[in-house]
């Protein structure tokens, strides 16, 4: 099932299965290739309100597929200075690190609890999906 | 997290395992919830052929009539060769199971019911043989006829044949996507050379939840979520199934023969872009006022819109459905919202 998964290297990564990129200004958020893998046929995409304040580990975005709803997680603290208007759900299951992109954050700290892309792969290679 | 290990599997489950669907728990069972994809699956049912693996639901043999007491019609008011949509009912007029009936002879009857309700309806049921010993394959979309050949006419069935050179028990043409087709039944030790037979034709591997959208799509319901032991036949739009309720020994007779006003009607609901009304979302009139609650939700790709099937105070109309604390407005729909082109009389 992670056989053919894409971690793309330059991006950083939540163990909520977000990916990041930290050092483009402001910060794109989506969610990961296995996380749109598991979830199935996406068919809808509710996004935050910019301008909202969020802390790490929020709840900021809604996904949801045929079958289940599933959260998306601010990944830093910080603010959603811009969202992904217009967005085709079905994007975020061909091409979640491109046109699947969510929403944009001004980062004001939380780093640091980021996981790299060696460190995300390693955690969904465990089969870590068991929440 | 459900316990995985304490779940059954179906004979098929190895077949499952080689075509890489992803398992989940249904009703008991370890059951495949999809292969290519839920609404890749959708599509070749609508259009071309798709197989289910629904060998968790209970089958049974009926040979006294009297079992009828608990049946929403009479089991000699079906006709020899064919099958009907049959109720399990309680004395309050409550639905216990939803069921297909095949009259196999003139005194012996074929009953499928719900896998998860099989415990219930066997204790209620009383006096049948429960086969253990088969398995069944839904087989169904437009291109199912002309591939396996005109077998049996709509709601007929035919008894001991072969499907594609396999050997089949029961050969039905009943459904529960909307489309045409069949279902097997047939021996376990069979099951899998069927399957395989019927992905040889080109008739793509269909899970739980593609099965789920099809049959929201074709206005079916499904026990536990639309319908259940407090919904009578007609607040659910299941008054056809219900026959002859004024007979002897019916345990329904005093409250279907004479039946109480609707507490509530069944409803369609179609929303605009946004999120799906899903099970257990309130519906509000155009006053805002709380009518009704979503029984089952789906995003519909027929109607590229979400869908819902809902229960609502008899008077209403439904107006708008609150997700996740706010409101989004919806119409009422015409059921069911996908109906196939028929050419099978």
């Amino acid at each position: 099932m992670v056989e053919g998964t894409k971690v793309p290297q330059d991006l950083s990564y939540t163990s909520e299965h977000e990916w990041i990129r930290v050092e483009s200004r402001p910060a794109r958020v989506g969610i990961t290739d296995y996380a749109q893998s598991e979830l199935g046929d996406i068919v809808y995409v509710e996004l935050p309100e910019v301008g909202r304040e969020v802390s790490a580990g929020e709840s900021v975005a809604v996904v949801e597929s045929v079958k289940s709803v599933s959260d998306v997680y601010a990944p830093v603290d910080g603010r959603v200075v811009s969202v992904h208007d217009g967005i085709d759900p079905a994007t975020v299951n061909s091409d979640p690190y491109g046109e699947g992109w969510m929403f944009e954050m001004d980062v004001m700290g939380g780093e640091e609890k980021l996981l790299s892309a060696d460190e995300y792969r390693a955690l969904i290679g465990k089969g870590e999906d068991q929440k | 997290m459900v316990e995985t290990s304490s779940l059954k599997e179906t004979v098929l489950a190895p077949i499952h395992e080689e075509e890489g669907a992803r398992m989940g728990p249904f009703a008991g069972y370890r059951m495949p919830l999809t292969y290519a994809g839920t609404l890749a699956e959708h599509r070749a049912v609508r259009e071309k052929a798709g197989i289910f693996d629904v060998s968790h639901m209970g089958q049974a043999l009926i040979r006294n009539p009297s079992v009828d007491r608990v049946l929403s019609r009479p089991l000699t008011s079906i006709p020899v060769g064919t099958g009907r949509y049959t109720l399990i009912l309680n004395a309050d007029g409550g639905i216990v199971d939803d069921t297909f009936v095949y009259r196999l002879e003139e005194s012996l009857w074929h009953i499928v019911v719900n896998a998860s309700r099989k415990e219930t309806d066997w204790k209620v049921l009383g006096e049948i043989e429960v086969l253990e010993d088969v398995a069944m394959i839904a087989i169904q979309g437009p291109r199912v006829v002309p591939l396996l050949g005109e077998m049996c006419a709509r709601r007929r069935f035919v008894r001991e044949t072969e499907v594609a050179g396999v050997n089949v028990r029961l050969l039905v043409r009943t459904g529960y996507t909307g489309e045409d087709g069949y279902e097997a039944i047939v021996e376990k030790e069979r099951a899998a050379e069927l399957w395989r037979v019927l992905r040889r034709k080109e008739m793509e591997p269909c899970g739980l939840a593609a099965r789920d959208l099809l049959r929201i799509e074709a206005a079916l319901p499904l026990y536990g979520a639309d319908i259940d032991e407090t919904t009578r036949p007609h607040e659910v739009g299941l008054e056809f199934a219900v026959r002859e309720p004024d007979r002897k020994g019916f345990v329904a007779r005093d409250i279907l023969s004479n039946p109480p006003p609707r507490r509530f009607r069944r409803c369609g609901i179609v929303g605009s872009a946004g999120p799906i009304p899903r099970r257990g979302a309130t519906i509000l009139d155009a006053g805002g006022e709380d009518v009704g609650v979503v029984t089952s939700g789906t995003f519909s790709p027929v109607l590229q819109a979400p869908i819902a099937l809902g229960r609502i105070a008899s008077s209403k109309q439904p107006a708008g459905v609150v997700i996740r604390g706010r409101k989004y407005s919806v119409k009422e729909a015409p059921l069911p919202f996908y109906r196939r082109e028929r050419n099978d009389g």
